[in-house]
């Protein structure tokens, strides 16, 4: 019979009375807790028996929990008082006193708590810890009065101990001198509860040198989580001798350990409260501290000027207010205000004016640092190719000022390296080429330099210095496998030209002279394929060929770089159609990812594009190949590198392909969705059509939200390949903005300055101006929104003006 | 991060040296295998103003906390200099507040049935 079978039988020859203790049981297993105290009071009504009475109790103190929970804490406190014995016990007195102290009754509880203090029926150990800890700390906080009569002899000593600590601290606030301290901490027993009042005030007693000492004594003594942690942490924060105190352990206090660490530390009041307004002021942030901060005369003023004009940047409206309290600001230093403000809004374009307007103002100055100019300009030319900024020909921008910063600073080497960065990518080749050998020059322990110079040297065809140059990298940098690949591709272009020229065996001995480069841990496969094709010129092995295709680990992958090298090297037809008969054959397998990227990667780096055009000859032949590829679980970032590569090579019907299988992948993939319109316009940005135009916003705005900058750039540029961006920043730009905005008010109706000033009261400097703009949208004519907004901003800002004006006059 | 010199406690006018022998103190004091958070705090501290230039960097081109942290250590500054005393309201508060935010009957609760 089932456990319902055996319920029913009961339930058929039972009593009516045992019906109703099954359905008080069942309620109370079931967490009704209200239906299992109505039940069993029935009970008690009928039978006596102590066990309901137990019963009734756990249902009471079940239904506390549950109040508990909700942060019901008062109710049920009141709920637990129903299980009160004769004595004054409750059925779960941690429970009990817990709503107490977070209702706000710890007078009480205090007095509750010694109900348990030496009684006839001890309680677990589990129970009786946690219960003295926190009756000896009630106790201290609210002293509560008991009848010593009758009590029971430990309940007495335990209060004897108390009144012990209760005068040390006493006499400790008091200012006893240490030994006289030293003999009532010692009444304290150190087995007894109060033994964390103990260590406290030894702690506080003692010498400078001994705060080490005492913090780890009040660590074993005091856990996180005793009722006097939060004592101990204010006194860790007043030990003497201890360092000062760091603002950010201060706002980490309670305001109770404040109060009790400023008296201790002897802080002074106006300080404590200066800290207490900041506390408060900095929720409301930067503007709001400004504010709390122009107020303030007791602090030293060079340190109030200083801490406004770091909050200028964040609160740059507060600029005039400063200017009026302080004094006026040099122009370098408002501009630069200016210009960091508005990179804190990411408007990229005002602070690409403004920091071009603080350099004028920089190089205008008599005592200029060419430090500091450096560093500035070098920031001018970051944010002109931020992603962020749209300027026309931002990179030209850079190098202008690049150009400038190397010539204030010219000792920083990661300002030059990014300027030869930049004109390299801008194809002018006699720029960075001399730039390269004056970094060269300049820095010739320095092998990013010395590796700029071969790269260079490489360009020009100057094979002799670029080796000479590479020797000196490796002196430097024995496991440099950048330089060494980069010599073994210098050898294998000098090697192509003379196969193109016909002379295989100074080919052969130009590769021999490439070997010697080739390092053990990172053999060259493009010098063995290069290699193995000579020799098959020479009629010799092509172990070489073999060995360099064994080294690219995907056969299919292996043989394109060994077609492409013929193509190339301009190999005899005879060689050409051996290599392309066995690529036929490697492609029947399956692509991998990593033979897909070794075969489309820009190989032999001298002659890259030379690659590119190379394999493009190929593209018919090995078009299946990488189509097949298109099914590859390609990664994100493996995906934009092969399209990438496929954009390079023109091969926009592949293309389509991964980018479709992309898309199939992740459908809202902005880069994928890019490639997909590069592959249907064939790469040229005069062929989108609307439609298409829409897709690439809508992908860039996708690539916006995933932060994924890289993509966004690239939309951004092929978008703008046929659109007008602004021009360059001028610094007369600012100055004319400004006389314009300055003409605008001087010439504004009169009521718009009173709606202003009513909106900065009613709304608050931060909404003013957009209310403003709503309101006076027909006062102000027709101008662009844009310049309304300033106009408004400006309007707001003269308004602030003036009651800054009308306060200090006060 | 907060002011990489507040957080490597150097003056703003320190120099490299003196910048680099605090930065090598702190790795002895927090080594990464030990305290790897606070390692990764004073390295990128000690990167940010670690030379001339960076220095130059971070006062030129970016906002700081430093002279706002500078006076509120200023009213930190206790003039007596040592330990004081505190008024027995202030510690009977203090007991109080401490209690409130105690776990000890937290952990107990449901354990206590006489």
């Amino acid at each position: 019979m089932g456990v319902t079978g055996r319920q029913q039988g009961a339930s058929r020859t039972s009593p009516p009375a045992d019906g109703l203790k099954q359905k008080a049981r069942d309620a109370l297993a079931n967490g009704k807790f209200k239906e299992a105290i109505d039940l069993f009071k029935q009970i008690l009504r009928q039978d006596r028996h102590p066990q309901w009475r137990q019963l009734l109790s756990e249902a009471y103190v079940g239904r506390a929990r549950a109040m508990v929970a909700k942060g019901m804490f008062k109710d049920a406190a009141a709920v637990i008082e129903n299980t009160s014995a004769p004595d004054g016990t409750v059925a779960d007195p941690l429970l009990y006193l817990h709503c107490l102290i977070q209702s706000g009754q710890q007078p009480k509880a205090a007095g509750h708590a010694l109900a348990y203090i030496g009684t006839a029926a001890p309680l677990p150990p589990d129970v009786q810890g946690p219960l003295e800890g926190v009756a000896a700390a009630l106790w201290l906080a609210h002293r509560p009065q008991l009848a010593m009569r009758q009590a029971p002899p430990e309940r007495v000593r335990w209060l004897e101990t108390a009144t012990a600590a209760s005068q040390a601290l006493q006499a400790w606030a008091d200012g006893l001198p240490t030994d006289e301290l030293a003999l009532l901490t010692g009444r304290i027993s150190l087995r007894s509860p109060f033994r964390p009042v103990r260590v406290l005030l030894m702690a506080l007693a003692a010498a400078p040198g001994e705060a080490d000492r005492h913090r780890r004594m009040l660590d074993e003594a005091i856990p996180p989580g005793s009722p006097f942690y939060g004592f101990r942490v204010a006194v860790e924060a007043s030990l003497p001798g201890s360092q000062p105190l760091a603002p950010e352990r201060w706002t980490g206090l309670t305001p109770a350990q404040q109060a009790f660490v400023s008296e201790a530390r002897g802080i002074a009041p106006d300080g404590a409260k200066f800290l207490s307004d900041i506390a408060s002021a900095e929720p409301g942030g930067p503007a709001a501290v400004f504010s709390l901060l122009a107020r303030q005369s007791g602090l030293p003023p060079d340190d109030i000027r200083t801490a406004c004009l770091s909050l200028l940047p964040s609160a740059p409206d507060r600029l005039r207010q400063f200017e009026r309290i302080f004094g006026a600001l040099s122009a370098w230093e408002r501009a630069r205000i200016l210009a960091i403000a508005a990179e804190e809004r990411r408007d990229m374009e005002k602070a690409g004016r403004s920091w071009v307007h603080a350099v004028a103002a920089l190089e205008a100055d008599a005592a200029r640092d060419g430090l500091a100019e450096g560093v500035v300009l070098r920031h001018v030319a970051s944010i002109a190719t931020h992603p962020e900024t749209s300027i026309r020909n931002g990179r030209s921008v850079a190098i202008r000022y690049l150009t400038r910063a190397y010539a204030a600073d010219p000792d920083h080497l990661p300002g030059l390296l990014q300027l030869i960065g930049h004109c390299r990518e801008d194809g002018d080749a006699g720029h960075w080429h001399s730039l390269a050998k004056e970094a060269a020059y300049r820095f010739p322990r320095e092998p990013a330099a010395l590796t700029q110079a071969i790269d260079a040297a490489v360009e020009r065809k100057e094979y002799r210095e670029a080796a000479a140059l590479g020797r000196a990298v490796l002196d430097l940098d024995p496991i440099n496998h950048g330089v060494r690949l980069r010599m073994i591709d210098m050898h294998i272009a000098h090697a192509r030209q003379e196969m193109r020229a016909g002379r295989h065996e100074l080919a052969a001995e130009e590769l021999s002279v490439a070997a010697g480069w080739d390092s053990g841990n990172a053999r060259s496969a493009q010098l063995r394929i290069a290699a193995g094709i000579v020799e098959m010129h020479i009629g010799k092995t092509r172990t070489p060929l073999k060995e360099g295709i064994a080294l690219i680990a995907d056969e299919g992958a292996g043989w394109i770089r060994a077609a492409t090298e013929a193509y190339l090297m301009e190999s005899q037809e005879s060689v050409l159609n051996i290599l392309l008969h066995a690529l036929r054959h490697a492609l029947k397998g399956q692509p991998t990812k990593a033979g897909v990227l070794a075969a489309l990667g820009p190989h032999g780096h001298p002659d890259a594009d030379d690659y590119r055009q190379a394999i493009g000859k190929l593209l018919p032949l090995i078009q299946p190949w990488l189509t097949r590829a298109a099914s590859l679980d390609w990664l994100p970032a493996e995906f934009r590198e092969v399209a990438y590569a496929l954009t390079g090579i023109r091969g926009y019907g592949v293309l389509a392909e991964h980018a479709m299988a992309a898309k199939r992948r992740d459908p809202a993939d902005p880069c994928a969705r890019f490639h997909l319109v590069v592959a249907e316009v064939h790469g040229d940005a005069g062929r989108l059509s609307e439609r298409q135009r829409d897709e690439l916003v809508r992908a860039a705005d996708e690539a916006d939200a995933r932060d994924d900058s890289r993509t966004a750039a690239m939309i951004d540029n092929f978008l703008d390949d046929d659109m007008d961006e602004p021009d360059e920043w001028d610094a007369a730009d600012e100055d004319d903005y400004r006389e314009e905005v300055e003409h605008l008010l001087a010439t504004l109706p009169p009521g718009i300055l009173a709606t202003a000033r009513t909106l900065v009261n009613t709304a608050g400097p931060e909404r003013a101006a957009f209310l403003l703009m709503e309101k006076t949208g027909e006062q102000m004519g027709e101008m662009p929104d844009s310049v309304r907004m300033e106009l408004c901003e400006a309007i707001v800002e003269r308004v602030l003006d003036e009651q800054a004006s009308r306060y200090s006059q006060r | 991060m907060g002011d990489p010199f507040t957080v490597l406690g150097v003056a703003e006018d320190a120099d490299d040296a003196a910048i680099r022998a605090r930065y090598l103190a702190l790795v002895r004091e927090y080594p990464p295998d030990r305290a790897p958070d606070q390692f990764r705090a004073n390295r990128a501290a000690y990167e940010a103003v670690c030379d001339v230039r960076k220095r130059l960097e971070a006062r030129l081109l970016r906002t700081s906390d430093a002279a706002l942290d500078r006076l509120k250590r200023h009213c930190l500054q206790s003039p007596a200099g040592g330990t004081q005393r505190a008024g027995r309201r202030t510690v009977a508060s203090l007991i109080s507040e401490s209690i409130l935010q105690s776990d000890a009957l937290r952990h107990g609760l449901g354990q206590g049935k006489p």
